[in-house]
């Protein structure tokens, strides 16, 4: 099983819409696919109509001792199912500090749930925790939203620091541009003059887009609800570049 | 949770809905599919026996097997398993049907709608497939409860609200369940003739009630003997005829001297004037088999002896139809059904079928046991081909009366009797086919100028067959050693105390 964490430090970038998006592309494609809302805020949750968790399950499954596979849902499309946010994921950090080898302790859990699906896709919280950098940790691809501003930019820069000093090279990074408004100069110019070093920035950016924010009123990701969007197009075209690094 | 299948009467969404408090989702509803075809089977029902349904709907083929299908493209009905495109429904149809053909049985169709039902939050929290089956005049309706994974609880609530509208589980597909349902009735072809009688009835009517489904069941075989449909016609006419002379014979006193010496004589010249048919179609199947036993560079050298075989066969096949159709065949069963349907027995007939049986399954046993003892590595294959006539005598015997002994010890002798006659079967199998193929040759070299390869190929594989057969026999001395032991005795002595 690949896992693909979808990250970014910043939070409001458009990361859960990307995790929910892509990982219903990667499900339509064919592949068995679980995406795991690490996210105590519930977003992707909400957007399968799931409901979120309420137990302290995280803690448990953080010390091995919970079976992860009854935490699975299936969503209401094929090849897809999901690991519901658990409110307990807030402490999350806690229960990993207390755990022997804290970063291990998140592939493991990946691992105990790897026997059915060809790809997981972690919607992970914002902000580095030592939840987020297990994440990394496990992680084969981590899919990085990025608003194109300089803020965004530099935000970016210190992830790619954090990347580099902690010296995780199994992770392919994926920058994308998101909520990306090319009617907006400052937009233009960031995503027409910015280059990273050793880092992969897709050629596909998801456009700012109503339809994205429709998600909540319909409760599904784009490509459920309107099909042929220039943002459902985003996401399936950047799911197929995604595809090629895995 | 699994799936699950229950029939039912009616469905009502309504109640549904009242009874779990969620609703039918429109948005999940999946436009019908509809389908309509044709349910294809062996004249015997074969696949039905293997729990198995063939549907053609004009397009595809699909197997349903074990809550499993299997499809393939077919735009028109196979003939048999080898018109069906190569893959694991054509291997599927292949191991359950060759080397019937397939013919259609009935006319089906399959009406399917999908629901989704939703909760509070509108997630689809389990599936239902609603499909109606028709066949011929018959429907029936079922519903297939499709849990989703972490919704347990809810999948067991709608599963209650469909025990609540009268639904019964099925373990069964629906179509499998419709066909046992539709009131076609595929047993009405058995090959069996077992005795249907008081242990104390007369042998002699017994023995003629037998005798007459056999005929019926040679009757049955006719018509797809004489139009050449599939080699298993001609089998099972030849079998029932078989147990027929057996039964006869075995019964010696039970009718009178005269007409048992005419018919003994007429139903035997009968067989032996079908032997060479059958023998030729079970080479005819052989052969290909032996092709994949020569090595690569000689596999295209018994084409000649191929050839001829296929020319013989049809030359066999007018002789059996002038046969079944000739004025002397249907003398000879009006004759064979009168002398069956009248009275006409000896003292020794009015026994008890099973003082009478018994007689002759012990006189059976005791002959295999005296040639079987003697039997050695060196034993020449005629006398090991005789236990193995002794062993069909005894097979048949304890058929036909399977009902009047104890279940249990005659269970144990048939199977272990089963056991040697695979054994024997083999064996003698492997001469046959060695001596038919030497005579296959010499009578397909007499149209070459040059037989060399052909002679070859022959030799070679008849060394073969030679080998295969020595270490059959290794097997028939130990089965037999097993069948002629003090426990095996014992397992008799109790069947017939």
């Amino acid at each position: 099983m690949k896992i693909m964490a979808v990250y970014s430090i910043k939070g409001g970038v458009g990361k859960t819409a990307a995790a929910v998006n892509l990982a219903y592309c990667a499900a339509q494609s064919g592949m068995r696919t679980l995406l795991w809302d690490f996210d105590p805020q519930a977003a992707s949750t909400f957007y399968f109509r799931v409901k979120p968790k309420l137990n302290k399950s995280m803690k448990k499954a953080v010390q091995g001792k919970s079976d992860l596979e009854a935490e699975i849902k299936a969503t209401d499309f094929e090849n897809l199912d999901i690991i519901p946010a658990d409110f307990s994921c807030r402490n999350m950090d806690l229960f990993l500090d207390a755990a022997d080898k804290p970063k291990k302790a998140v592939r493991d859990m990946f691992r105990s749930v790897s026997g059915d699906y060809d790809l997981a896709i972690a919607d992970a919280p914002p902000g580095i925790t030592l939840l987020s950098e297990g994440i990394m940790k496990a992680a084969d691809v981590l899919a990085v939203p990025l608003i194109p501003t300089v803020l965004s930019l530099r935000t970016c820069g210190m992830l790619l620091d954090f990347l580099k000093e902690n010296k995780m090279k199994d992770v392919t990074t994926a920058l994308f541009f998101s909520m990306a408004d090319r009617r907006k100069k400052i937009h233009r110019e960031v995503m027409d003059s910015t280059e990273f070093e050793g880092v992969k920035l897709l050629e596909n950016h998801v456009p700012y887009s109503a339809e994205v924010e429709k998600m909540g009123l319909h409760r599904a990701p784009v490509g459920v609800f309107s099909p042929k969007s220039k943002a459902a197009d985003a996401y399936a075209n950047i799911w197929r570049e995604i595809v090629n690094i895995l | 949770m699994k799936n699950n299948i229950f029939v039912l009467k009616s469905f009502s969404p309504d109640e549904l809905q009242s009874f779990t408090g969620w609703s039918l989702g429109d948005e999940a509803v999946k436009s019908g599919a509809e389908e309509s075809g044709f349910l294809l089977d062996t004249f015997d029902w074969l696949l039905w026996q293997a729990e198995c349904v063939l549907f053609f709907s004009g397009s595809f083929l699909r197997l349903y097997r074990n809550g499993k299908t299997v499809s393939a493209e077919a735009v028109s009905a196979p003939k048999n398993y080898e018109d069906i495109p190569e893959g694991k429904l054509r291997e599927l149809v292949r191991m359950n049907t060759s080397p019937r053909i397939l013919e259609i049985k009935a006319q089906c169709a399959i009406k399917t709608d999908c629901f989704g039902i939703i909760n509070e939050d509108g997630k689809t929290i389990c599936r239902i497939r609603l499909s109606t089956v028709s066949i011929n005049d018959f429907s029936c309706l079922f519903a297939e409860l499709m849990p989703l994974k972490g919704y347990d609880r809810e999948g067991a609530m709608v599963q209650a609200a469909l025990e609540d509208q009268g639904g019964k589980r099925t373990l069964r597909s629906p179509i499998v369940h419709a066909l046992r349902k539709s009131g076609l009735r595929p047993g009405a072809y058995s090959t069996s003739a077992e005795a249907d009688c008081a242990p104390d009835a007369p042998v002699a009517d017994v023995l003629r009630d037998i005798l007459l489904k056999l005929l019926n069941i040679m009757e049955q075989n006719e018509a797809g003997a004489a139009e050449g449909l599939d080699s298993e016609f001609l089998h099972d006419f030849r079998v029932a005829l078989r147990r027929s002379r057996s039964a006869f014979t075995m019964f010696k006193g039970v009718f009178p001297p005269e007409e048992h010496a005419y018919f003994r004589t007429k139903l035997s010249e009968l067989f032996s004037r079908t032997n060479s048919a059958r023998d030729l179609d079970v080479y005819l199947r052989k052969i290909q088999e032996y092709r994949t036993l020569l090595p690569d560079d000689m596999r295209d050298d018994l084409m000649p002896v191929e050839k001829y075989l296929a020319r013989s066969r049809k030359k066999e096949h007018e002789r059996i139809v002038s046969l079944l159709g000739s004025a002397e065949y249907a003398d000879l069963k009006a004759e064979w059904r009168s002398f069956l349907s009248h009275e006409t027995h000896t003292e020794e007939g009015r026994r008890s079928v099973r003082d009478s049986a018994a007689e002759v399954i012990k006189k059976a046993y005791g002959r295999i046991y005296k040639e079987g003892r003697d039997l050695h590595g060196e034993s020449p294959a005629e006398e090991i081909h005789r236990v193995r006539i002794g062993c069909k005598k005894l097979r048949y015997a304890l058929e036909f009366f399977r009902t009047i002994f104890p279940e249990k010890a005659a269970d144990g002798v048939t199977k272990r009797l089963k056991r040697l006659q695979d054994a024997l079967g083999a064996h003698q199998d492997y001469e046959v086919q060695r001596e038919k193929l030497m005579y296959y040759t010499e009578e397909a070299a007499k149209r070459l100028k040059k037989p060399v390869s052909m002679s070859l190929a022959s030799g070679y594989l008849a060394r073969y067959l030679d080998e295969l057969q020595k270490a059959e026999r290794e097997k028939c001395l130990e089965l037999i050693e097993d069948f002629v032991s003090a426990k095996t005795r014992g397992l008799i002595n109790e069947m017939l105390k």
